[in-house]
């Protein structure tokens, strides 16, 4: 299975629906307005697709997941609203959205080591979800998990889970996470870089599999990650981050052939590649996200673009669309042309 | 002055794995490095890739004598250095450097950027304080910072600052040779792009010899002329930079090389990917024959388990630890299947 033969969209219904996304993290005094670390994300995602929130660290993507997925601590400030299947998240009581997570959204995080608890046995906390969401019996869900672990490829299953999460490898980690995230058959599954911490052969495999089980459960996929690579391998729509707004928005050949965003263009420009003629020098963007200006005063990204123009200071610089289609979204006062490289 | 500025022969790293309860004698022992053999041309970067576990790190440590040798050679610049100590030791660590991964780690917290700088001119003797301050600021400008960051901590940097400084710091006693650990894999994209083209402009300024350790391929591609695989602690091929990514000999490299996420949606809807079998085995593990023979899906029965691949030469430069390299390369329409045509082109230069 490949990705290319999936749909750029599926006729899936909406699924999730994100406007206006703030996220803003506490100060360390009271009078400090705190980090502003999501700044008006809107973005849908369908049934059973697959769309990467791309960008380098800081620019919020992780903050944009959890936010969806309601796990931040109660003194994050979350306004705007995320409406999963019709149902609004933001605000939601924490007993609600327990029924929901690891039943109809759940999430497969980074570190596998630090995600899965270290003193459980891998059987009870895959035992435990389906207990919980699935009304099993405690031996009809453990035959459930044995099961499971046999889908995402755990050579002897009916030994390994009896382990802790210490006795296996760091790729048999992520699939138990995978196996956990997957138990009771989510429609959406958020993966926060669920292939950084990998070696490269074990990175590729994960990600079939990951593959694979979306799409043969009609699945949609919400996946973090600042690898471009990663993107090209799996995406059907592609979002750039950049200081907490999405700044383009493309299908995955689009966004790679003709990238109108400065940002974009620089990040495409800036990875090395096993691909094509040996370059000297890389293209480089100068500065770094570090010191990324909030949204206030024109577009984050002016002071680091080459292209900057008093346009780019305007106040307001909406995401909107470019080209045929209406799938391009923009946020760009002076984008490049679509056919220049 | 002969061509080589550093050599290893059959150099080995051993670790204890457990100790004796009576005595506390080491009872096992994982060898992280196997009898790696490998050169180092004055003025010329020998990447070294290979996944974690792979022993890469101990080599790069190993040959600046920051690990314990077990066994082996390391032969700088016409010296061995295997059992250096003391005062020769000293003086030779002037002369090799190293850049490590994390420039948060690396850094220490509680000290200003001139002391953290002047500090490796002091080991070396050098306490003309003016003078050091002044070399630390040569130092800050080579790598694209100014001056005026010396009285400040390491704090207030961003990572890819920090990363610039960890560089100063190693190239501040003029080295001849550096060793980069992951030099820029803690770093977001658009800053590891300086990072590389500044170890590029470094190199050509100071003619630095370097070792790079890096998991990423594409990284290595950019840095250097020589590239290395290693596989548990052994070297599975090494050759130009140009040909390993062109025309991979070793089902090892083929597997990794197939496996390295491109960023293009074209070339990755084509490509076909190797996967192994299983996890990398236990460097602990004792192997008869190939390391690789678990994995591998073109072994042979009976040799490839029994008999270890020597490390030979199958072109110029070009050198692979496989019984059936010709076999892969034969088949030379299989052998590059898996990559883009554009992968497939003549190396630009030796």
């Amino acid at each position: 299975m490949s990705p290319a033969t999936a749909p750029v969209r599926t006729h899936g219904d909406l699924l999730l629906s994100v406007r206006d996304l703030h996220v803003t993290f506490p100060g360390h005094t009271r009078k400090e307005i705190g980090t502003r670390a999501v700044v008006g994300v809107d973005f849908d995602v369908h049934a059973g697709e697959i769309l990467a929130l791309v960008g380098e660290s800081g620019c919020g993507k992780s903050a944009t997941a959890l936010a969806v997925m309601g796990l931040h601590g109660p003194d994050v400030k979350i306004t705007g609203s995320v409406e999963f299947d019709g149902v609004p998240m933001v605000g939601r009581p924490e007993r609600e959205l327990n029924r929901l997570r690891g039943k109809q959204l759940s999430m497969i995080f980074q570190d596998p080591l630090t995600a899965l608890n270290p003193v459980i046995t891998v059987e009870k906390q895959l035992v435990e979800v389906l207990m919980r969401h699935e009304d099993l019996g405690r031996k009809e869900a453990r035959d459930r998990s044995v099961d499971l672990l046999r889908q995402v490829g755990i050579p002897d299953p009916q030994k390994r889970i009896k382990d802790y999460p210490h006795q296996l490898s760091g790729g048999m980690r992520q699939r138990v996470m995978i196996a956990i995230a997957m138990a009771c058959n989510p429609h959406l599954l958020i993966a926060d870089e669920p292939t950084t911490a990998l070696d490269t052969t074990i990175q590729a495999e994960i990600l079939d599999l990951i593959l694979e089980l979306a799409t043969e459960r009609a699945m949609a996929l919400l996946l973090i990650t600042h690898d471009l690579g990663v993107v090209a391998q799996t995406a059907h729509r592609v979002a750039v981050m950049y200081a907490g707004r999405i700044v383009e928005q493309a299908g995955r050949y689009e966004i790679f052939d003709q990238p109108r965003h400065r940002y974009t263009r620089g990040l495409l420009k800036s990875t090395p590649t096993l691909v094509g003629e040996a370059r000297d020098r890389l293209d480089t963007i100068p500065g770094s996200a570090f010191d990324a200006e909030p949204w206030d005063q024109g577009c984050a990204f002016a002071p680091r673009c080459d292209f900057a123009i008093p346009a780019c200071q305007a106040s307001q610089l909406d995401l909107v669309p470019v080209g045929a289609g209406g799938e391009h979204l923009l946020r760009c006062a002076n984008p490049a042309e679509g056919a220049e490289q | 002055m002969s061509d080589i500025l550093l050599q290893a022969t059959d150099l080995t790293v051993r670790y204890t794995a457990a100790r004796s309860l009576v005595l506390n004698r080491p009872t096992s022992h994982i060898t992280a490095v196997d009898q790696l053999s490998l050169i180092v041309p004055r003025g010329t970067s020998y990447g070294l890739v290979g996944e974690s576990g792979s022993g890469k790190s101990s080599a790069g440590r190993a040959l600046l004598r920051l690990e314990e040798i077990a066994g082996g050679q390391v032969v700088f610049d016409g010296q061995d250095i295997t059992n250096l100590s003391g005062e020769p030791l000293r003086q030779l660590r002037r002369r090799m450097q190293m850049v490590f991964q994390d420039p948060i780690g690396s850094l220490n917290p509680r000290h200003r950027i001139s002391t953290i700088l002047t500090k490796p001119l002091r080991v070396q003797g050098s306490y003309n304080r003016r003078e050091n301050l002044r070399r630390a600021g040569e130092a800050l400008e080579l790598v694209g910072l100014s001056k005026t960051v010396l009285e400040r901590y390491p704090h207030e940097f961003s990572g890819g600052q920090r990363q610039r400084i960890g560089i100063a710091r190693a190239v501040v006693l003029n080295p001849e040779f550096l060793v980069a650990d992951e030099p820029v894999s803690a770093l977001d994209v658009s800053v590891q792009a300086q990072i590389i083209n500044l170890l590029l402009d470094i190199k050509a300024e100071l003619k630095l010899t370097s070792l790079v350790i890096a998991h990423n391929l594409a990284v290595v591609r950019q840095l250097c002329e020589t590239v290395g695989v290693m596989y548990l602690g052994s070297l599975a091929e090494e050759a130009p930079a140009g040909r390993i990514f062109s025309t991979p000999a070793h089902p090892y490299t083929r597997a990794l090389l197939s496996a390295a996420p491109i960023p293009d949606p074209h070339v990755e809807d084509k490509r076909e990917r190797i996967v192994l079998e299983g996890d990398p085995p236990s460097p602990a593990q004792r192997h008869k024959g190939c390391k690789f023979v678990g994995r591998c899906a073109l072994r042979q029965a009976t040799r490839c388990a029994d008999e270890p691949p020597a490390l030979r030469e199958i072109a110029p430069g070009h050198r692979v630890a496989c019984h059936y390299a010709e076999l892969l390369l034969d088949k030379q329409a299989a052998a590059t299947a898996h990559l883009p045509s554009a992968l497939v082109t003549p190396p630009p230069e030796a």
